[in-house]
C-alpha cells in the first residue's frame, strides 16, 4: 500500500503549491455551500411536511388525494367525511403519485379510496421533462423517493441562489414558514383575495398545458393502469376525475388532446371494477367567483368541490365492486 | 455535458487529478487519458456519434499517411480527395442536406413543378463543423507538404477530439497542437492559475452576461410585434453582447481548461468590439475560423491579388463559405454578404491593414477619433447580427422596419438590473486587459492579494447568483 509520502512524491512541488492554493481558495466556498445546504434542508416545506405526515399517519388515512396543483387547490380534506389527506403537490405527475403510493406500501391499513385527477395535461406530461422539473429534487430529498442520480436533483443549493437566499431570509430572519398547506395537505395559496385575471390565466395555462407531441402518453396510461392494479390488490377504489376549469381555459384547449384524455380515462375506468371516472371540466355548479385563476379553484370553489366529492365517493361505492 | 454544468465540474477535477497523478510520468498515458476523457465527454452528449468521430479520425489519419507515402500524384490526389469529400460529405449530409433540398423544392415550385424529395430528420452531431475542419486542415497541410503526417494514432486522435475544443473550437492546426501532444507536459503552476482565472472570466461572461442578455433578446426576437423600436435597438445591441460573451466565454473556458493540462490552444478572440474597422473586427473575432478560411480558401483563390473582379469574388466566396459554415439558413448567408459588403471598401482602398495593433496601446483612454471608429464599427456589426439572430430573412426585415418606426423614440422595455450593472463592468475589465491574451490575465499579479481574492470571490458569487439551469452555448449548434 503506498504511503502518504510516496503519493506526495508523485506531485511536483509546483503541483503541491497548486493543490494547496486551490484547496485554500475553494474551502470557504465549500463551507458556505455546505452551510447553505444544511440551512435549506432544515426549512420546513410542503414536501417535508407531507412526507412526515404520511410517515406517521398513512395507516389512518381512508381517502388519499393525489395529483397536481389542481387537486392541491380544490380538494380540502376538512370537508370530506372520511379521514383524508391531500398528498398532491404543484406539477406532481402521475408517476410521482404512483411512487408515493408505493413508498408507503404496507402502511395503507385503512385506505379505501384514492382520488387522482386526470386532467388535460396529465397523460401528456411528466414532471422530469416539464418546466417544473426542478421540483424532482423535493421528492429525492424530502420523500426519499430516489428517481434521479443527477446531482441537480439531489441538492438544494442547485436551485438558483436568489430563491435560496430568499428562503433563508424568510425562514431564519423573518420567521416566515415555507409551508403553504393546511394540516390535511390542502393548499392555502389559492385565496379569493388574490384572484387572478381569468382571461389571461386561461390562455396562458391552456398554452402551457397543451402538448407538442404525445411522447409521454403511453407511459402515463401505463402508470394509470399500474395505480389501478396496485389499488385493486389492496381492495381500494380509484376515483379519477377531470378538474373543473373556467371557460377561458376550456375554450383555449386543444380539442384532440382533451378528447383523447377524456376518452382514455373513460375507457380505463370502464375496464376496471375498482375505478370510476367523472368529467367535471365544465361542471355548471362552479361559477366565476369560485375560481382563483382559470384552472384553479379558490377556497369557496374548493369547499363546493370537496363537498361534491363526498357524493362522488358514494357513487363510486355503490356503482362498482370487484368480486 | 456543458462546461457550465455541475456534471462538468465533477468530470474536470477527476480527469485533472488522474492526468497529473496517475498519467504524469508517461506521455503515452497522458494522451491515452485525454483521449478516453474526450470520448467520454463526447459520449455524454450522444454516444452514437462517437463512432462518427472515430471514423473521421481514422480516415484522416490513414489518408495522411497514404498521401505522404504516395509514389505518384494520382495516388496522392486520390487519398486527398477521398478524405476531403468524405469529411465534407458528412458535414453536408448532417448540416446542409435538408436546407438545400427544401430550397430546391421552393425554387422549382416557382416554375410550377412539384417534387417530393427524400428528407432526413437527424440531429446535428455536436461539434461536427469543428472537428471536420481540424481534419481538413491536417489533410490539406500534408497534401501541400507543409507538415509530415502523424504516425501515432493516439496523438492524432487527441488532436482531433481534445475535449475542451471538441464541441466549439478553437479550430486547431496540426502545426500548433500536434507538437504539444508529442511532448510530455509538465505541470506549470503559473499557467494553471492563469487557466483558472480564464475559466472564471469565461463563466462570468457566459452565465452573468450572455444568459441574462438572452432572456431579453429572446423575448424581443420572438414577440417582435409587441415591442417598441427602441426595445428592438436595445435587443440588437444586447444580442451582439450576448453572442460575444457566449462564444468568447466558451473559448475562455476551453483555453483555460487546456492550460490546466499543460496545453496552449489558439487564441480565438482578441477583444473584437474594440475594433476600429471591419477588417480589424474580423482579425479579432473567431480568429481560428477566420484564419482557417484565409489560409485554405482566400489565399488559394488569389487573396487580395488580381483585378477588382477577382478580389470581389474572393471576398464574397470567403464570407459566404463562412456564413454556410455557421448553418444552413438564408439568414446566415445574408449576414455573410453584409459583412463582405462592409469589408470591400477597405480592401480596395488598401486600408484593411491600418489597424493591426490593439486600440490605444499603452494609453488609458482612446482618442475621440478612435472612439468614433469603434462606435461606428460596433454599430455595423450590431446591424449584421440582426440577420444572424433572426429566424428568417423576412423576420430580420420586420425587425429592422420596427427599429425604423416612430416607436424608436419611446422608452424601451425594462432591461434586467443585472445587465445594466454588469455590462459596463465587462467592458471596463476587457478594456483594461485588452493588451493581454485574456481580460483577467493582467489582473493576475497586480494589486494587493486580498483585493484580488475579494474580486475572485465576488465573481464566483455573481456566477452562482445568476446560474440557472445550464444554458447551451450558441456555437454548439454549429
Amino acid at each position: 500500500m503506498p504511503d502518504r509520502r510516496r503519493i506526495l512524491f508523485i506531485f511536483s512541488s509546483e503541483m503541491n503549491k497548486f493543490y494547496k492554493c486551490l484547496t485554500i481558495f475553494s474551502l470557504p466556498i465549500l463551507i458556505v455551500s455546505l452551510c447553505f445546504e444544511l440551512l435549506l434542508r432544515e426549512i420546513p416545506n410542503n414536501y417535508k411536511y407531507k412526507s412526515n405526515y404520511l410517515d406517521e399517519n398513512s395507516k389512518n388515512i381512508t381517502v388519499l388525494i393525489l395529483g397536481s396543483s389542481h387537486a392541491f387547490a380544490e380538494l380540502n380534506p376538512a370537508y370530506i367525511k372520511y379521514s383524508s389527506f391531500n398528498a398532491s403537490n404543484f406539477s406532481q405527475s402521475l408517476e410521482f403519485d404512483f411512487k408515493i403510493l408505493k413508498k408507503y406500501d404496507g402502511k395503507w391499513n385503512n385506505l379505501k379510496y384514492i382520488i387522482v385527477p386526470v386532467d388535460y395535461f396529465s397523460l401528456y406530461s411528466t414532471l422530469e421533462n416539464g418546466i417544473e422539473s426542478w421540483r424532482v429534487r423535493n421528492y429525492n430529498i424530502y420523500y426519499g423517493i430516489h428517481t434521479s442520480c443527477n446531482i441537480y436533483d439531489n441538492i438544494e443549493i442547485s436551485n438558483n441562489l436568489p430563491a435560496n437566499l430568499l428562503r433563508i431570509n424568510n425562514f431564519y430572519l423573518r420567521q416566515m414558514s415555507d409551508i403553504t398547506c393546511s394540516t390535511s395537505g390542502w393548499a392555502l395559496t389559492y385565496s379569493s383575495k388574490n384572484k387572478q385575471d381569468l382571461l389571461k390565466s386561461g390562455k396562458e395555462a391552456a398554452e402551457r398545458h397543451s402538448a407538442k407531441n404525445n411522447q409521454y402518453f403511453n407511459r402515463n396510461v401505463q402508470v394509470l393502469k399500474s395505480i389501478i392494479e396496485y389499488a385493486k390488490g389492496k381492495k381500494v377504489k380509484i376515483i379519477f376525475y377531470t378538474s373543473p376549469a373556467y371557460t377561458t381555459y376550456v375554450e383555449n384547449l386543444n380539442p384532440d388532446q382533451l378528447k383523447n384524455t377524456i376518452n382514455t380515462a373513460t375507457k380505463i375506468a370502464n375496464s376496471y371494477c375498482n375505478t370510476v371516472y367523472f368529467n367535471l371540466l365544465t361542471d355548471s355548479i362552479f361559477k366565476k367567483d369560485d375560481f382563483f385563476d382559470a384552472d384553479h379553484l379558490n377556497e369557496v370553489g374548493s369547499k363546493k368541490f370537496s363537498i361534491k366529492m363526498n357524493n362522488l365517493i358514494d357513487i363510486a361505492e355503490k356503482s362498482k365492486s370487484c368480486r | 455535458m456543458l462546461f457550465n454544468s455541475i456534471d462538468f465540474f465533477i468530470f474536470l477535477p477527476v480527469v485533472f487529478i488522474l492526468y497529473w497523478l496517475v498519467a504524469n510520468k508517461n506521455l503515452i498515458f497522458q494522451n491515452l487519458l485525454l483521449l478516453a476523457a474526450s470520448y467520454f465527454f463526447y459520449a455524454c452528449w450522444d454516444w452514437r456519434f462517437v463512432f462518427l468521430l472515430i471514423f473521421s479520425t481514422c480516415l484522416d489519419f490513414y489518408s495522411g499517411i497514404k498521401i505522404s507515402k504516395a509514389s505518384n500524384i494520382t495516388s496522392k490526389r486520390f487519398w486527398f480527395w477521398l478524405s476531403v469529400s468524405v469529411n465534407l460529405g458528412f458535414l453536408c449530409l448532417f448540416k446542409y442536406y435538408n436546407f438545400f433540398a427544401s430550397s430546391f423544392i421552393q425554387f422549382i415550385a416557382h416554375f410550377g413543378l412539384r417534387i417530393d424529395p427524400f428528407t432526413i430528420n437527424v440531429i446535428l452531431p455536436v461539434g461536427i463543423s469543428f472537428y471536420t475542419f481540424h481534419g481538413l486542415s491536417y489533410i490539406i497541410d500534408i497534401y501541400k507538404g507543409a507538415i509530415k503526417p502523424e504516425r501515432n494514432f493516439v496523438n492524432y486522435s487527441v488532436f482531433v477530439s481534445f475535449f475542451p475544443l471538441l464541441i466549439a473550437g478553437p479550430i486547431e492546426r496540426a502545426t500548433h497542437l500536434l507538437p504539444q501532444l508529442k511532448t510530455k507536459r509538465n505541470f506549470d503552476y503559473n499557467k494553471s492559475i492563469d487557466g483558472c482565472r480564464q475559466i472564471l472570466w469565461g463563466l462570468f461572461k457566459k452565465i452573468v452576461i450572455a444568459d441574462q442578455c438572452a432572456l431579453y433578446c429572446n423575448h424581443i426576437f420572438r414577440d417582435s410585434a409587441n415591442y417598441s423600436g427602441s426595445s428592438h435597438v436595445l435587443a440588437a445591441v444586447l444580442f451582439a453582447i450576448q453572442i460575444y460573451c457566449d462564444f468568447s466565454g466558451y473559448t475562455d473556458i476551453a483555453i483555460g481548461i487546456a492550460k490546466l493540462f499543460g496545453i496552449e490552444l489558439l487564441r480565438n478572440f482578441a477583444f473584437p468590439y474594440f475594433s476600429r474597422d471591419i477588417a480589424e473586427f474580423w482579425r479579432r473575432w473567431h480568429i481560428s475560423l477566420s484564419s482557417w478560411f484565409k489560409d485554405y480558401l482566400y489565399i488559394p483563390l488569389g487573396g487580395s491579388k488580381g483585378g477588382t473582379l477577382q478580389k470581389t469574388r474572393n471576398i464574397f466566396i470567403v464570407f459566404i463559405a463562412s456564413a454556410l459554415w455557421h448553418g444552413a439558413n438564408w439568414t446566415f448567408i445574408a449576414w455573410g454578404l453584409l459583412n463582405a459588403i462592409y469589408i470591400m471598401p477597405s480592401i480596395f482602398l488598401k486600408t484593411n491593414r491600418n489597424n493591426l495593433e490593439i486600440v490605444a496601446k499603452g494609453k488609458i483612454l482612446p482618442t475621440f477619433k478612435e472612439t468614433l471608429a469603434m462606435v461606428v464599427t460596433f454599430g455595423l456589426i450590431v446591424f449584421s447580427w440582426i440577420f444572424f439572430r433572426a429566424e428568417s430573412i423576412g423576420a430580420a426585415f420586420k425587425f429592422i422596419s420596427k427599429i425604423l418606426s416612430f416607436s424608436l423614440f419611446s422608452i424601451p422595455a425594462v432591461v434586467p438590473k443585472g445587465i445594466i450593472i454588469f455590462i459596463p463592468i465587462l467592458f471596463m475589465v476587457e478594456w483594461a486587459g485588452r493588451e493581454h491574451s485574456h481580460a483577467l490575465e493582467c489582473f493576475g499579479n497586480k494589486g494587493p492579494r486580498l483585493i484580488r481574492l475579494a474580486v475572485y470571490y465576488l465573481l464566483i458569487f455573481v456566477i452562482f447568483y445568476y446560474a440557472g439551469p445550464s444554458q447551451n452555448f450558441i456555437y454548439f449548434q454549429f
